[in-house]
């Protein structure tokens, strides 16, 4: 996978306690919160720029300072948390539906249809995010949708292979060949029986993809593939911010990219807290 | 002379939620030079744990107390360098899944003479030559072929009879086997045994033989042990064992719930479980 | 289906299997798993089938119970051939023979709880309501002595020999006339091992069902078994009744099983089966 910010790894202590658990699950919570608030919690409308008040520093009006536009940092850091969690949710449904459906599968028939689906991972996992991203906005139009669902296309093979290799572990097991004899159907069997054993497994990759997802977004807005003008967006806003750093106004790039990393790092942190519980209680 | 293996007063407790749970609850027994001596038990009793910490290998998160002895020197106080080679030099362990216990990318040849990498070569050359001769002398008829195998493409028993040879290879003192035959079939474990209990008789080694198979420790051991629940709750021959001088209920139960291959019997004797907790509850 | 007690449980003749691994690009070396084995499973009693690793006794109970197609030969449950090509056939099918794997730790789904397991597969065979199918899995674990307040338990809460019983009562929920067992007690402790020896006895005079045994262990043929057959390498080398078998075996591969058995006196690795038995 393709990064634009290097995978964040928290400092030991917190990973690896329960301190360190709560601490990414609240942190994570309160993003979402600051999202869902965002129209409370902003003083300012994030796309009411005052040429007067261009590049100003923080003040008790502008508690972050404005950027070159003349509209409120803070408020469009809050509204930018909308897009920053609404793309990675987006492409982690896609692609864990679609990524568990076809490693089922794949497991399940094993033979040719595994072959397949391995033969379509691979050729997926051979592009570079970027790259389909750049496909589709020459095919459809740049926004969030597209690069969301590009993002999701090249996240299938990651969820997709973790999710075949687990099932593959299911499907041998004495109790599905046990459901086998008593005649219920292989549909019945993987989602009743196999999907929740292997529930655990995928949860901890959905938490861990969806910050490595918020990173591919970012980096995709960044090249203006992605969220677009006036739209704010953190990804977006390190973009923007470019000039003003060489004015000596480094506020919007370096704020934007501050919370960017703080989420990222929370959200994969938090899934490997979980990817390492669950691989703890198996077994 | 220091006796092979000593154990006395083990015990081994794993820190819980609530309290902690006890493993072992003060094993002793000791192991004379040359002797063979059965421990036998169901799951549960403790019986893998105490070989394991024979040669200090505790559960992690386990805290451990008592004393434990090969040939005089005391394991539970060692760790690192003089650990690892108290473990080669004096003690060769068995294990139940051979296939398990072995590196898979490696050739049995390498495998047996990995202690020997870094060492001169006439000492390198010596240790091939005695892989050889041990895997001959195990009962394998090609070594040559064995020795360029990779294990997996070994049978099972073919495999054990390797790691007895890699367990010979320093000529310890004592051979720890841990259910060394379960995992293989029937005739197999058969001539396994056979072997395990010659090698060693030659070399004058002792053998701490762990199994669930009380008929198995009757037929090569001089002594048994019967453990459960973390505790040794009698000590017997085979001798005693077969003429009924049996003082515990347990060992009674053991013997005589198994089905017999000669007669079929109404019902087998059963008890219920936990029958025994009391009786050996501390 | 009617039918009168000369029906054999199972009737198998001229059963062969031959598997072809290796794929497109390698010619295919065949094994032969099954090699041409025939037997019969009279009604209300107990067959076993001996062998070791290699002998082909799990290919041949993965046939019976429709996990395996045979290369060729046939198989018949109560006089109807055995077919599990469509979902209804495979339903059918599990509604005569039922199967007990060896490992009672991945028998049951770890997530689902027992009472659970053994009322979705009412809930598949029967008609039975909802509250009927709760009662029927408590008689179910009256029948086989298990304590009818674990069925809210999970099977990481039970014990092996527990667990065990639970796949027993699921087996016997759709009056399955034959049940396969594959080295079904030879993961349990002694005395638990025991215990369900006796259990299988009480249930089979209690319901008069068939049991097939698949096993290693001649001493708990002894005990379980009326009839046996001896396998290696894919064929039948000896079959008769137990007694007959086992007190004077005639193939030196059954007389070796025989060596092997750990008894009194008995010296591993020894051909002692002439000298003891003499």
């Amino acid at each position: 996978m393709s990064a634009v910010l290097p995978a964040g790894q928290a400092p030991a202590i917190l990973r690896n306690s329960r301190l360190g658990f709560w601490f990414f699950a609240g942190t994570s919570v309160a993003l979402v919160a600051v999202a869902l608030l965002a129209p409370v919690l902003a003083p300012h409308d994030p796309n009411a720029g005052d040429v007067l008040q261009v590049l100003q520093p923080p003040s008790p009006e502008h508690p972050l300072g404005t950027d070159a536009s003349g509209r409120d940092l803070l408020s469009r850091l809050i509204y930018g948390s909308r897009t920053a969690l609404l793309g990675p949710l987006v492409v982690v449904v896609v692609a864990t539906s679609t990524g568990t459906a076809l490693g089922v599968l794949g497991a399940w028939r094993r033979g040719w249809v595994d072959s397949l689906v391995g033969r379509v991972f691979d050729l997926v996992f051979s592009f570079p995010s970027m790259l389909l991203a750049l496909l589709f906005v020459a095919v459809m139009s740049p926004g969030l949708t597209t690069a969301a669902l590009a993002v999701s296309i090249a996240f299938i093979p990651a969820i997709g292979r973790l999710v075949r290799a687990s099932a593959l572990r299911e499907v041998n097991e004495p109790y599905v060949q046990a459901l086998q004899t008593q005649g219920f159907g292989p549909v019945y069997i993987c989602t009743r029986h196999v999907l929740p054993n292997l529930w655990p497994v995928i949860l901890a990759q959905v938490t861990t993809s969806f910050g490595y997802a918020m990173v591919e977004l970012a980096g995709v807005s960044f090249l203006g593939l992605g969220v677009q003008e006036p739209t704010a967006d953190w990804g977006k806003m390190i973009q923007t911010g470019q000039g003003s750093i060489v004015r000596g106004y480094p506020q919007e790039s370096l704020y934007a990219g501050i919370v960017l990393v703080v989420a990222v790092v929370c959200f994969i942190s938090l899934g490997d807290i979980l990817t390492a519980r669950t691989n703890g209680r198996r077994g | 002379m220091n006796p092979a293996l000593h154990v006395e007063d083990l015990r081994m407790v794993m820190p819980s939620a609530d309290g902690g749970v006890e493993l072992l609850r003060g094993v002793s027994f000791s192991v004379a030079q040359g002797e063979a001596v059965g421990i036998v038990g169901e799951s549960g009793s403790g019986k893998t744990l105490t070989l394991r910490a024979s040669i200090g290998l505790v559960p992690p998160g386990a805290s451990v107390s008592g004393r434990v002895r090969i040939d005089g020197e005391s394991v539970l106080d060692l760790s690192g360098r003089p650990l690892a080679r108290l473990r080669r030099d004096k003690a060769g362990m068995v294990f139940q899944d051979p296939h398990a216990a072995i590196n898979p990318v490696y050739r049995v040849a390498d495998f047996l003479t990995e202690p020997w990498r870094r060492a001169p070569r006439q000492e390198r050359t010596a240790a091939a030559a005695r892989a050889r001769q041990l895997l001959t002398r195990c009962q394998i008829a090609d070594p040559a072929r064995v020795l360029s195998s990779f294990p997996h493409q070994l049978s099972g028993g073919m495999l054990q009879r390797v790691m007895i040879a890699a367990a010979m290879m320093h000529d310890p003192g004592v051979l720890l086997a841990d259910e060394p035959t379960t995992a293989l079939d029937v005739t197999t474990q058969s001539e396994v045994l056979a072997l395990m209990n010659e090698v060693r008789a030659e070399r004058g080694a002792s053998l701490v033989l762990i199994t669930h198979d009380i008929g198995v420790v009757a037929a090569i051991c001089d002594r048994i042990l019967v453990m459960y629940r973390g505790r040794i709750v009698e000590e017997l021959t085979p001798a005693q064992l077969y003429a009924g001088e049996i003082s515990e209920p347990y060992t009674e139960a053991l013997l005589s719930c198994r089905p017999d291959v000669t007669h079929r019997r109404d019902r087998l004797p059963v008890v219920a479980a936990g029958a025994f907790d009391e009786r050996y509850a501390d | 289906m009617q039918t009168d007690d000369a029906t054999p449980a199972l009737w198998v003749e001229h059963l062969c299997k031959t598997f072809f691994p290796g794929t497109r690009l390698r010619p295919p070396t065949p094994v032969v798993a099954v090699d041409d084995v025939s037997f019969e499973l009279p009604q209300r009693s107990t067959l076993a089938v001996v062998g070791e690793s290699g002998s082909g006794k799990t290919t041949l109970a993965r046939m019976l119970m429709g996990l395996e197609s045979p290369t060729s030969g046939s198989i018949e449950c109560f006089g109807a051939p055995l077919s599990v090509r469509t979902a209804r056939d495979r339903r059918a099918h599990a509604r005569s023979i039922q199967m007990v794997f060896q490992n009672p730790y991945r028998s049951l789904d770890p997530r689902q709880k027992v009472g659970a397991s053994i009322e979705e597969v009412l809930k598949l065979h029967t008609p039975l309501s909802r509250t009927e199918r709760h009662q029927r899995a408590r008689e179910l674990f009256r029948l086989v002595r298990l304590d009818p307040r674990l069925l809210e338990s999970l099977p990481s809460n039970l014990s092996g020999g527990q667990r065990q019983r639970v796949c027993i009562a699921r087996a016997l929920a759709c009056e399955a006339r034959t049940i396969v067992f594959d080295e079904a007690v030879a993961a349990l402790d002694v005395l638990v091992q025991a215990q369900v020896l006796n259990l299988l006895a009480d249930v089979q005079a209690e319901t008069h069902v068939s049991y097939l045994f698949v096993t290693h262990d001649l001493a708990v043929v002894r005990q379980v078994a009326d009839d046996l057959v001896v396998m290696k390498a894919g064929r039948i080398v000896e079959a008769g009744r137990v007694d007959a078998v086992l007190d004077a075996p005639e193939h030196p591969y059954t007389r070796r099983l025989l060596d092997a058995v750990p008894r009194p006196g008995w010296t591993p690795g020894v051909a002692a089966y002439a000298a003891s038995r003499g």
